[in-house]
């Protein structure tokens, strides 16, 4: 697999804002990836640099094998921005007729491509009438059939999904679950996890222009052998006896988290409280979705006594 | 393919505007109004009068678009003496009676000031030949009219006595229509004009009505077009917009250059639209087809061209439409006021010149205010020089039918290479500025 976009130790100022502070990465052809991170967090810079948006950067960004910003490659990209701004004297056709021109398409295959785009995207009964007269979620849904017009070889999408209501949401997660069906590669922006849980291969959580977490969705999301207990009322844990037989347990609310380590088992634990004569009332495996670890790293992360590497380690405890 | 595809989204941008409308609309009225104007040509009497006691000739100095300094001014009128003959009768040697476009053998009388001095002349009359083709000089020199023959009439008035006759005979050319008197009416003829005798060449006429609402027509037309123009590049650089279009597989300063010649086709258009319409209506009115007059249409797109690369740069530079509007509004009054300021001095130190005033007396030749009007005008845009060349070019439509002509009255000659070079520079500037700065910045 070849990779199409890599960065190194990219990094940017807004005159004294630091938006990145050195964020690596590397996005193979055929994967979906998801950038996640509160606002601010530098996402949206990351994603223009690549596109040659934004300039002036350090360190090393590639884009289809040529340095970020180089007019030929991008040809090859789709690119849907946050809180864009389509011209609304246009029509969602004469629109798509005019970035279809700029990108290079003859007119047979703007004839041919724009209907098949604006199809995919429910906009062919209004594809005639002025853009102002749009709702907030055709606007989005056209956004994407232009990304998708040229039929590029990697579609950035920033915030796709934002202020589009539930049902305008699923047709979008429709639209990209296709092209993931397809083979595309996406690279997706987003705080709304769900989605993402969804439809990403992998995800990086950027906080403070750092990359604070990265990897597999199953793997951060996995939460291997962490347990929660509960014991009857009143009735009070053996601390020092689970500890001292090398079991790593804190207090949690009313309950209690065992954590296991790589050999152990949660069976051994059960047998000593049952013997123990103590009445376990409440032992659940402890699941974790996208949107706990985010949460979770990303506290983690304000607190700044956690390094990065802590917090890698922890992501795969 | 792709270049021209930014011109249409221009144009749809443009044509999205309501102001589009009321511009064309008023284009529009302004050339039907100018359609209702008609010229009824009076006899030929009334234009060999004219020019017999030497009114007409006044016309074509007076009114010259740049008002000449005194010693100049002398040179036009100094061939022409007020009522130095008296139209007697004239006859049509072919073409209809009346018609510019027909050839006249016209009997003056010219008066001496003693018997004596008729009779000498009636002996030999090759002085005061010369004197009469001197007063029809300045319409001879400017095409107006051919003189084929002056000679003594074989039939004078009485054989003795202080008067004596003379035949002009005449030849027309494609001038004459011009230098014929005729009466404007408005309203398709129901509002004449002017006395049934008026002695005005219908040329002057065409010159002072075309010259009043072309200034009036392109000043409006090229403020009104930086006002629509202004929004086009801010909101290209919007943001959510811009971002679309920079992702494109185009260069940031093609992309705004051809927005920038966006916004000069779409005036061009308006001002073809407004010139064209009445250069045919005129035309087809008058039948004086002012061809030169359609060289207005580059000359104030040209105009316009200039106001409108500041207004690129400032929209680069601030991505807003009052800014941009403001500062373009502003740099027209400056140009404006340098222009003025550099010519009143250039007028009066040639005065100074001609005069041979001492250098310790002069007051315009080496003043600080005119050379600092002087380094701004070397420097800045020549739009006075623009206004100027309109002017003479309706001039030279209307009055002498080229603007080759033109060029032999024009008593304040431009360096038209370098003023039209300063210029363009100018342009280049701006535009190279603000693609600079475009092709740097963050967005
Ligand atoms: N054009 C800009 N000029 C100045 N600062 C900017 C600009 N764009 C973004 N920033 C700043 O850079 C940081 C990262 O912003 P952004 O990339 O938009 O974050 P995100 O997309 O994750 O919300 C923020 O602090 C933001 O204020
Ligand atoms: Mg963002």
């Amino acid at each position: 697999m070849a990779a199409i976009i890599t960065t190194n130790d990219l990094k940017k100022n807004y005159r004294r804002i630091e938006a990145l502070r050195g964020v690596s990465l590397v996005v193979q052809a055929g994967e979906i990836y998801g950038l996640l991170g509160q606002n601010g967090a530098g996402k949206t810079t990351l994603i223009k640099i690549l596109l040659g948006i934004t300039r002036g950067w350090r360190g090393q960004a590639e884009l289809l094998g040529h340095t970020a910003g180089t007019v030929a490659m991008r040809r090859r990209v789709g690119y849907l921005p946050e809180d864009h701004h389509f011209p609304d004297y246009h029509t969602a056709f004469s629109l798509l007729d005019f970035y279809g021109q700029l990108l290079g398409l003859s007119r047979a295959q703007r004839r041919q491509r724009i209907p098949v785009e604006l199809e995919r995207v429910g906009l062919v009964p209004r594809m005639h009438t002025k853009i102002r007269g749009y709702s907030k979620g055709m606007k989005q849904r056209l956004g994407i059939a232009q990304a998708l017009l040229h039929d590029p070889d990697v579609i950035f999408l920033d915030e796709p999904t934002d202020g589009v209501d539930p049902v305008g949401r699923r047709e979008i997660r429709n639209i990209l679950l296709e092209l993931k069906d397809k083979g595309c590669t996406l690279f997706l922006n987003s705080h709304l996890l769900s989605e993402v849980e969804l439809i990403c291969d992998r995800v990086g959580i950027l906080q403070q222009g750092r990359m604070i977490r990265e990897g597999d969705i199953k793997t951060l999301t996995q939460q291997k052998g962490r347990f929660l207990i509960g014991l009857a009322q009143g009735q009070l844990m053996p601390l020092a006896d689970l500890q001292s037989r090398g079991y790593r347990i804190a207090p949690l609310g009313e309950r209690w988290e065992v954590q296991l380590e790589e050999q152990q088992s949660i069976d051994p634990v059960v047998d000593l409280l049952r013997g123990l004569g103590l009445s376990i009332r409440h032992l659940v495996e402890k699941r974790q979705s996208l949107e706990d670890m985010f949460v979770e790293t990303v506290q983690e992360g304000n607190k700044g006594n956690a390094s990065l590497l802590d917090l890698r380690e922890r992501g795969r405890g | 393919m792709r270049n021209f595809a930014i011109l249409k989204d221009s144009l749809r941008e443009a044509l999205d505007s309501t102001v589009l409308y009321i511009m064309l609309g008023l284009s529009a009225f302004v050339v039907l109004l100018v359609a209702t104007v008609s010229f009824e040509n009076l006899p030929a009497q009334t234009t060999f009068d004219k020019i017999g006691d030497g009114s007409i000739q006044v016309f074509f100095d007076v009114l010259r678009p740049e008002k000449a300094d005194e010693h100049a001014k002398k040179r036009l009128s100094q061939n022409v003496q007020a009522n130095l003959l008296q139209l007697d009768k004239l006859r049509v040697l072919s073409g209809a009676a009346d018609s510019p476009d027909s050839e006249y053998v016209v009997t003056f009388q010219m008066r001496f000031s003693s018997e004596e001095e008729a009779a000498e002349a009636r002996s030999n009359p090759a002085d005061a030949v010369a004197l009469i083709e001197k007063h029809f000089k300045d319409i001879v020199d400017l095409g107006l009219l051919k003189i084929a023959s002056i000679r003594l009439a074989t039939e004078q008035p009485n054989a003795e006595g202080r008067r004596l006759a003379f035949d002009v005979h005449t030849l027309p050319t494609s001038g004459t229509r011009r230098l014929w008197c005729a009466r404007p009416s408005v309203f398709f003829g129901w509002l004449p004009i002017g006395e049934e005798n008026w002695g005005v060449p219908v040329g002057f006429q065409l010159y002072v009505v075309t010259n009043t609402v072309v200034s009036i027509g392109s000043w409006v037309a090229i403020l009104a077009g930086v006002i629509i123009t202004s929004f086009f590049i801010p909101n290209m650089l919007r943001k959510g917009t811009v971002d679309l279009l920079l992702v494109k597989p185009i260069h940031r300063w093609a992309l705004l250059l051809y927005k920038y010649v966006g916004g000069l086709t779409f005036v061009f258009l308006n001002i073809a639209f407004a010139i064209f319409g009445i250069w045919l209506v005129l035309g087809l009115r008058t039948g004086v087809w002012a061809h030169t007059c359609l060289l207005l249409i580059p000359v104030l797109t040209f105009f316009f061209g200039i106001m409108y690369s500041i207004s690129t740069l400032v929209s680069v530079l601030t991505r807003s439409a009052v800014a941009s509007i403001l500062i373009s509004c502003g740099a027209w009054f400056g140009f404006f006021l340098v222009g003025t300021v550099h010519r009143l001095f250039q007028d009066q130190i040639r005065v100074e010149e001609t005069r041979n005033i001492p250098m310790e007396k002069r007051k315009w030749t080496d003043n600080p205010i005119g050379n600092v009007a002087s380094a701004l005008h070397a420097v800045l845009p020549r739009t006075s020089d623009l206004n100027h060349l309109s002017s003479r070019m309706l001039y030279s439509d209307f009055m002498t039918g080229s603007l080759s002509e033109a060029n032999k009255i024009d008593l304040r000659p431009v360096d038209w290479n370098e003023s039209m070079g300063v210029s363009a520079l100018f342009v280049v500037l701006m535009l190279g500025l603000a693609c600079w700065r475009f092709q740097a910045k963050d967005f």
